[in-house]
């Protein structure tokens, strides 16, 4: 009989040795890990149940809901209208105006949101470049009005929106734009009956990307529409400022925001994300 | 003349340069090596490429000249891919009306239309199923019915059998040989098969290096071809050389004695792989061209043997068909040293 090979003894020992190798990749991760789940459960851990529904109808919690739901409802309506020409005229281009604008088109996603907002405010606010003629023609002042709110969730979701689409509509093999131009189909007719159809999916889970971006809008909404109950406090802003006088009411909005993420979530999925 | 076009387009370090005039209810196939310039051509015609030069003209109608470029959504064109590129979403029924559609057909005129086709095509009972329900063969022919659905007047096939199963492919062959039959307008087909363009075509055009290198009837280009890759894809040895006396050609080979072609100066030599004998030692008989050779490979395609040689001097290729039993007989296998002849009265030759 041969002895087993021997195992030879040396200052790396430890890294050799499969478990304690793999600790070493464990650890960081379970961290990370932790980081993540610990505030989840925090919420859920410090809520309390009993008089959620209760608090749930504080006056401060359905305001801010309603005018959530409406605004992110519109800059998602928006997002598609707009940005889903635009994705696939991006998709299709290759020239040098294309590489730059989809460069600028990304610059919300990097901004600090408060940021976001002073421009916002240097553009549409009362002395804005937008702004100031728009007041001096019709009298119309956008900042620290409902729109103002929408004008901001568009500023930082749509950039969102655009990219996730423009990749749908370029994985659309161009061959078929190719084949529906000889049938006489015009680039208005190809991009409704087959850019559209064929991007769906691409569409669908950019305009959750959007939406999920524009109902966690914080800095750029407070700073462009102001934090005014009932016209511009989102349901964000209105967690802030509940959390000062009316702690179980900031838990109990917080709960209802984090269910509505999860349900997006899994709807995208079952249905989109592989 | 129908199509009558001039295409000049850049393509790379390529410039693409093709004249085509072809009648009505004929075809015309464009063959060449890949990257030779066919599709590009192709396009040309679709008005998916911009032409720098040449024109465009159909039915005496300008798609394309001097400062004129027509969409391709203006030409009535129709447009067949070797991959079929149906619309993924939409059923056989509702991809070949699609053109109706867009063509501004009410929606009931264009269903119509595309029953029709699809029956003509022997595929109507697949019109409501996807293309993901549908074999590669049925795809084509759907396809085929798409394009034809618009009432084009340029029927434009690129390489349309080429994806396909080889076990399908003479099915879809002799379909797409009989539908071309019944079409009146022009039909373009761009290939690298020359099964396809002998089978299908009244007219092959041989493009090479963006350039056409040959053109004329199929009988014609078989008999005499007049480019090695001619010769290469009608399977023919060919060679370029010079006669002082009308009777024996000097080519790469060596000279070449021939059948005699009543002609002095630059003239074409070819003969058939099948007119090539092999002998393991040299010959001393009636042939009277002879070479020395060695072989580079052997491909056996059933009962034949095809062996690409390298013969004379300068180690020309030669290609050589003989029986598979012959290859056992004389063990015929890469590097063998032999003599290949050719007999005069098999060798023809023509001016160039």
């Amino acid at each position: 009989m041969t002895a087993p090979a021997p195992t030879v003894a040396t200052p790396g020992a430890a890294r050799r040795h499969p478990g304690r190798s793999r600790a070493v990749l464990l650890v960081p991760a379970g961290l990370g890990v932790a980081l993540v789940v610990l505030p989840l459960l925090g919420l859920l851990l410090r809520t309390d149940w009993g008089s959620f529904a209760s608090n749930l109808s504080a006056p401060v919690v359905w305001p801010a809901i309603r005018l959530s739901l409406v605004t992110t409802l519109v800059t998602v309506a928006l997002c598609f209208v707009l940005g889903t020409p635009l994705a696939w005229l991006l998709s299709r281009a290759d020239g040098r105006a294309a590489t730059w604008l989809r460069a600028v088109l990304t610059v919300p996603v990097v901004l600090p949101p408060v940021v976001g907002g002073v421009a916002l405010l240097m553009a549409y606010g009362r002395r804005g470049v937008v702004g100031a003629p728009l007041f001096e023609a019709f009298g119309l002042r956008l900042p620290f009005t409902p729109t103002a709110v929408v004008l901001a969730q568009v500023f930082v979701s749509l950039p969102f929106f655009v990219l996730a689409v423009e990749g749908a509509m370029r994985a659309v093999d161009a061959r078929y734009d190719a084949v529906a131009a000889t049938l006489g189909a015009t680039p208005l007719r190809i991009f409704v009956r087959v850019a559209l159809p064929l991007a769906a999916p691409g569409i669908a889970s950019g305009a959750a990307l959007a939406w999920a971006r524009a109902l966690g809008e914080f800095g750029a909404t407070i700073t462009f529409a102001g934090n005014f109950a009932g016209s511009t406090q989102t349901a964000p802003l209105a967690v802030y400022v509940a959390l000062q006088n009316d702690p179980q009411a900031a838990l109990a909005l917080s709960i209802a925001m984090l269910a509505v993420s999860l349900l997006v979530l899994g709807m995208l999925r079952g249905r989109w994300i592989r | 003349m129908t199509l009558d076009a001039r295409i000049l387009v850049d393509r790379g370090a390529v410039t693409v340069d093709v004249p085509l005039a072809v009648a009505d209810g004929s075809v015309v196939a464009v063959l060449g090596p890949n990257g030779a310039g066919k599709t590009t051509a192709l396009h040309a015609l679709a008005g998916l490429v911009h032409l720098r030069d040449g024109h465009v003209r159909v039915d005496g109608q300008t798609w394309a000249g001097p400062g004129l470029h027509l969409d391709p959504a203006q030409r009535a064109v129709g447009l067949l891919a070797a991959d079929h590129l149906l619309f993924p979403h939409l059923t056989a029924r509702d991809n070949v009306a699609f053109g109706p559609r867009s063509r501004g057909a009410p929606r009931r005129d264009a269903a119509a239309r595309a029953e029709r086709e699809l029956d003509a095509l022997g595929v109507a009972d697949l019109a409501g199923r996807r293309p993901e329900a549908l074999s590669h063969g049925q795809a084509q022919r759907v396809a085929l019915a798409r394009a034809l659905a618009t009432d084009p007047r340029l029927l434009l096939l690129d390489e349309p059998l080429s994806a396909l199963d080889p076990a399908v492919r003479p099915h879809i062959r002799a379909t797409l040989a009989a539908r071309l039959r019944a079409y009146d307008g022009v039909t373009v087909l761009v290939t690298h098969d020359p099964l396809d363009a002998l089978t299908l075509a009244d007219h092959l055009v041989f493009v090479e290096d963006g350039t056409v290198v040959q053109e004329g009837t199929p009988a014609d280009v078989v008999e005499r071809p007049r480019d090695p890759y001619v010769a290469h894809v009608v399977g023919l040895n060919l060679y370029p050389g010079t006669t002082t006396d009308g009777e024996t050609v000097a080519t790469p080979l060596g000279p070449v004695v021939t059948a005699g072609l009543g002609h002095r100066g630059r003239s074409w030599v070819a003969f058939a792989p099948s007119a090539v004998a092999l002998y393991p030692d040299e010959p001393h008989g009636s042939t009277r061209n002879v070479w020395r050779a060695r072989i580079a490979t052997v491909e056996l395609v059933g009962q034949t043997a095809r062996i690409r040689l390298l013969a004379g001097v300068d180690d020309v290729p030669l290609l050589a068909e003989v029986t598979a039993g012959s290859v056992a007989a004389l063990r015929l296998h890469p590097g063998t040293a032999l003599w290949a002849g050719v007999k005069a009265t098999e060798v023809s030759a023509y001016p160039s």
